[in-house]
């Protein structure tokens, strides 16, 4: 139904405008990406801003207020101050591994970019592997984890990122155990096969009902994955200082804060895709199919897949405030013996009733 | 083979239990983002204190007959009373009176014994300074009226809990300088 095709669009107005296609798509590839990365950099200062708001209203505080209108632009000014900020390199810390740590931490977190779909056209590349292709690099962060923690030469970092590495490893098989569910019923792992698997019947379409077992479990797991409260044990400020972090200063500990927030936003967008339908509204229509409104198509798959992932970030964001942080115990035996048991038993019912009815 | 079901059952009471639990935590939460901010914004905006408000001390030179009650009965015995007999009208006559703001607690057993009222509580509350030394306040420093916030027309002012009827515990949007002016008229 949708034909927008940017790529085919951006090469016929340079056959019109006189350059040869292979020279017009050598100057689309690197296109789409940096688009990527600015619109990822800038959905960390909506987030970063609508945390602070968002906790301000629940403690009954005000919030950024002086920083631009509403305190719009506070993350932009946190994000200056670390750039500004002296670079310090502890002086027994392994500086291989101290500065390269929070580079193998954020890379692929960014990459996992790749293969979210905006629209039906709007992604980087359609991966047959897709959502693997996403379990797959976001289980390379940790290692990143491990060796900024022990890169530091401290015992608080250390702890942190040996924390953070088990917490990740744990956390990923749940989560992998319910994405294997999705792909059971999409028969894909492609993102635009498992999204258009969703799109007939509106909001009753949405894997949400088919799944809400994995539902539960993945949105847990991915809080568990982000670091996020009430699993954020690798930074506990009362036992470990900030965790891995804790040496780091300057444009290094702003990458680590970029690449949590990039994490959210993408385990969101990732939420949207396998459980809320995508980039598909909640009550379907039909567009006319003219040129404008296609384009105007794409912008409201945009818009519905960004509203999506913004409701599942204000959840995690009022979980923060509403639960207390669990315990490293407590965190394992509720990956290990809660998460993985329900997960699994999760695939197996989807297995069944796939075979049973299809 | 029972006793394995038992503990299933219990397991799935207990998980439905903390569900919840976090659940209502999750209703908490939501429900004090729809209220008010009890923050405000501090230099341009500014409390207007509780009526019983223990703030700075005030002193009237002229009404104190010196009888030294406020030391006694002040736990740390601060006020500095300096008096001389005067044979001529069989007085005490005061020479001086202080009270460091510094080591005062502001309990208030001061204001309440003295028998001539010449100790009250102000409504101000900032008394910050860049030297320890300067929070010892004379007779001359303890006569001065404190200006209200409500009369700064630089300042915002924001009435305390304390204002509000009893049993509502979210501000007014009615503002006290608007108040006050109604009562003048």
């Amino acid at each position: 139904m949708n034909s927008l095709d940017l790529q085919d669009g951006w090469i016929h107005l340079g056959e019109r405008l006189g350059f040869s296609p292979e020279l017009m798509y050598a100057v689309w590839v690197p296109i789409p990406i940096i688009t990527i990365v600015i619109a990822a950099t800038l959905g960390v200062l909506v987030i970063v801003w609508l945390e602070r708001k968002i906790s301000a209203g629940a403690q009954q505080r005000i919030g950024p207020e002086y920083a631009g209108p509403l305190g719009l632009l506070q993350p932009l000014a946190d994000g200056l101050k670390l750039v500004f900020k002296e670079d310090i390199i502890p002086a027994k810390a392994d500086k291989l591994l101290f500065t390269l740590g929070p580079a193998v931490v954020v890379v692929p977190i960014f990459l996992a970019y790749l293969v979210v779909p905006f629209g039906p056209n709007l992604m980087i590349s359609n991966l047959g592997i897709g959502t693997f292709f996403w379990l797959a690099t976001s289980s390379v962060a940790p290692i990143g984890l491990l060796m900024s923690g022990y890169g530091s030469n401290n015992k608080y970092a250390f702890l942190g990122g040996l924390r953070a590495a088990a917490q990740a490893i744990s956390y990923e098989i749940p989560l992998a155990l319910c994405v294997l569910a999705i792909a059971l019923l999409a028969d894909s792992l492609r993102t635009v096969e498992i999204v258009q698997e969703q799109a007939y019947g509106g909001i009753l379409g949405w894997n949400v009902w088919r799944q809400p077992i994995g539902f539960v479990a993945f949105l847990i797991a991915a809080l568990a994955e982000c670091e996020r409260l009430p699993f954020d044990l690798p930074e506990a400020e009362e036992e470990l200082v900030a965790g891995y972090q804790t040496e780091y200063t300057g444009m290094k500990f702003g990458l680590f804060y970029v690449g949590s927030y990039v994490n959210l936003l993408v385990s969101g967008l990732w939420v949207t895709i396998l459980y809320l339908g995508g980039w598909h509204a909640p009550i379907p229509f039909d567009l006319p199919s003219s040129p404008g409104w296609e384009v105007l198509g794409g912008f409201g798959a945009i818009f519905w897949t960004l509203l999506k992932t913004y409701s599942f970030l204000f959840l995690a964001i009022l979980t923060r405030w509403t639960l207390p942080r669990v315990r490293i115990d407590q965190l394992l035996s509720l990956g290990w013996k809660f998460l993985l048991p329900l997960a699994l038993g999760n695939l197996l019912l989807t297995a069944l009733l796939k075979l049973l009815f299809i | 083979m029972f006793n394995f079901l038992q503990s299933i059952q219990t397991y799935r009471r207990e998980t439905t239990q903390a569900a919840q639990y976090i659940g209502q935590g999750f209703r908490v939460t939501f429900d004090h983002m729809s209220r008010r901010p009890v923050t405000i914004h501090y230099p341009y905006e500014k409390l207007i204190p509780a009526e019983r408000f223990r703030g700075r001390i005030h002193f009237e030179f002229d009404k104190c007959i010196a009888c030294e009650v406020c030391v006694r009965v002040c736990p740390i015995n601060l006020p500095v009373v300096d008096w001389e007999f005067q044979k001529s009208i069989k007085k005490k006559q005061l020479r001086s009176y202080s009270i460091d703001f510094g080591v005062c607690i502001f309990c208030g057993n001061c204001v309440e014994y003295c028998p001539t009222n010449c100790l009250s509580m102000t409504e101000e509350y900032e008394i910050s300074v860049y030297d320890r030394h300067e929070l010892n306040y004379d007779h001359v420093a303890l006569g001065r009226l404190p200006s209200s916030a409500a009369d700064d027309p630089m300042v915002f002012p924001v009435q305390g809990f304390a204002y509000l009827p009893a049993g509502q515990i979210e501000r007014s949007e009615t503002l006290y300088r608007e108040e006050s002016a109604d009562d003048d008229l």
